[in-house]
């Protein structure tokens, strides 16, 4: 007959399985730091303005998930708790400068990025000051049925 | 990954600050090295390391992070993944009797159907951004009660998918109409977090190479894109994909072979980045009679210039955009009136005789021509090139094709 598991050891590794649960719960970042992977550009140049879709995740969860390895082993990226931060039609110029980009050609899908958000809109944001205000939500928002 | 519950709509946030850490860039040899560091005379923003760098584990510096990031941030580093070998020798395969381009919004979603009316290979399964929702007609809105989705997977479940590239509205309705147990074949690019968590729940993904040449489907060829020297960062993911090409029918064409009327799909790339494309006047396909509008009728970064001719007169062309159902603007100003003028000049469809498109059938307005009409479009849906015999399915958007929408 095998010995029962011991309290401690299920104790060890629900701590370990719980560790990342947190992001799971809540993705958002209370720093409003998250790492940005700039996933959709598109230019409507006749309005002088870019929509532009990030695929974002905590800053917290990528340094401890992914950029805290020991050893440089290529694997899957873990499953990650991502949110969509999606910018429609701003104008150009102020996206350019928010980015430090001085040309559209580098604006570019596949560019990494950390990034900041605050939640709500500030009033008297102007170019520069990081006045561009999108929408951060769940990717699954599209896929819920009536 | 099924999707959640209750996904969240966490609202307006105000982006406060953005540091480039990694920018995709094409070398002189032609390859994409796509965790390049930015280059300093055109970023102002570039991340650095705070201080002296120090080996927080691998990712602790930039330079760590971007050799994490191209570690684990490529489709084809994903937890299921398998390379393509040589083909197999080809079978003889039916006939595919009509292409179909899918009325997904703003989105791509091509169907190839065999001449049993069967469809049998998905060229790209998009869906809007969920702002553009209004785009979709209502049977293809997963939060409409009149929702019917793509085919079922129960009943057409040996249905493959060939991906162009991992733009969103490329592959997401592989996710909303979980289509991720079917045979999924795509390019080895970059993913982002909430890409890379579909992608490894993919059933049976296979990589196809990036230095592979053009490859046999059972009723199509691939055709891997690849940017040409000079093209921009913000060019390169659309040029690196896979175009896709067929053979099929179209009753009103006369070309010699009456089987042989080719028909090139290439979703956002280019015409002169397809692999053996030296002189798109002369492509290395004959026969050519339809396309789709690169980039859903893009002016930007070449996408209407050289393209090839067709073989015929008129050739047929129909553009995959949406129009919102809320104010009548066209998502990103697709089509642009620029594209839509250089590809009639190019004798690709002649309004209205042989152009259609999904979001307003044969009445193309290009953005940048003049007003555009209010909503809803008087003539919307899938189009369908060649044999128009009824698809015998019910409970899906994609067996209706309406009259005004056929390509014959």
């Amino acid at each position: 007959m095998a010995s029962p598991i011991s309290q401690p050891w299920t104790q060890l590794f629900h701590g370990v399985a719980a560790q990342g649960q947190a992001f799971a719960d809540d993705p958002l970042a209370d720093d409003g730091a998250y790492y940005a992977f700039l996933s959709k550009v598109d230019r409507d140049d006749s309005a002088r303005t870019c929509d532009v879709l990030f695929e974002v995740v905590n800053k917290a969860w990528m340094d401890n998930a992914v950029f805290s390895r020991q050893l440089s082993v290529p694997r899957s990226l873990p499953s990650a708790p991502a949110l969509l931060y999606h910018l429609p039609a701003v104008p150009t110029t102020e996206l350019l400068a928010v980015l430090g980009l001085k040309t559209t050609d580098d604006l570019a899908e596949g560019s990494w990025y950390l990034i900041t958000l605050s939640k709500g809109q500030r009033e008297g944001l102007t170019a520069g000051d990081g006045g561009l205000v999108g929408d951060l939500f769940d990717p699954d928002i599209d896929s819920v049925r009536s | 990954m099924p999707p959640k519950d209750s996904p969240k709509d966490y609202g307006p946030h105000t982006l406060e600050s953005a540091q480039l850490i990694s920018l995709p860039q094409l070398g002189s040899d032609g390859t994409i090295d796509w965790f390049a560091a930015p280059p300093a005379d055109r970023v102002t923003n570039a991340l650095t390391d705070d201080g002296p760098a120090r080996a927080e584990g691998v990712g602790g510096t930039v330079l760590g992070k971007r050799k994490a990031l191209g570690d684990i941030g490529m489709a084809g580093a994903t937890k299921k993944r398998k390379t393509l070998g040589p083909p197999p020798p080809r079978p003889v395969d039916p006939n595919i009797t009509s292409v179909a381009v899918m009325d997904v919004g703003q989105g791509n979603c091509n169907v190839l159907i065999e001449d049993d009316d069967t469809p049998v290979t998905y060229y790209d399964v998009g869906y809007p951004l969920p702002f553009f929702v209004s785009s979709l007609p209502a049977n293809m809105r997963r939060n409409d009660p009149a929702y019917l989705g793509p085919y079922q997977p129960t009943s057409l479940n040996n249905m493959n998918v060939v991906l162009s590239h991992w733009d969103w509205d490329h592959w997401r309705l592989g996710h909303v109409a979980n289509l991720q147990n079917l045979d999924w074949t795509y390019p080895n690019q970059p993913v982002g977090p909430a890409t890379a968590n579909f992608v490894n729940g993919l059933a049976n993904g296979n990589v196809y190479p990036a230095a592979a040449p053009p490859g046999l489907g059972v009723n199509y060829a691939i055709i891997p894109c690849a940017p040409l020297p000079g093209m921009p960062p913000a060019a390169i993911m659309n040029n690196s994909g896979l175009a896709l090409g067929t053979v099929t029918r179209i009753p009103s064409v006369v070309l010699p072979h009456p089987n042989l009327h080719v028909v090139m799909l290439t979703a956002d790339a280019n015409f002169n980045t397809l692999a053996g494309v030296v002189n798109p006047a002369a492509p290395a396909w004959p026969a050519l009679v339809a396309v789709t509008a690169v980039h859903h009728g893009s002016n930007n970064y070449g996408a209407p210039d050289n393209l090839p001719a067709p073989a015929v007169p008129d050739g047929r062309i129909v553009y995959s955009y949406g129009v919102s159902g809320n104010t009548g603007n066209h998502p990103y100003g697709f089509p642009g009136n620029v594209a839509v003028g250089n590809y009639q000049a190019a004798a690709w469809g002649a309004l209205p005789a042989n152009a259609r498109s999904t979001a307003e059938g044969p009445n193309i307005h290009p953005v940048g021509a003049g007003p555009l009409p209010p909503p809803p479009p008087l003539v919307r849906g899938n189009v369908r090139i060649g044999d128009q015999t009824p698809l015998p399915y019910a409970n899906t958007a994609f067996t209706t094709f309406p009259v005004a929408s056929r390509l014959t």
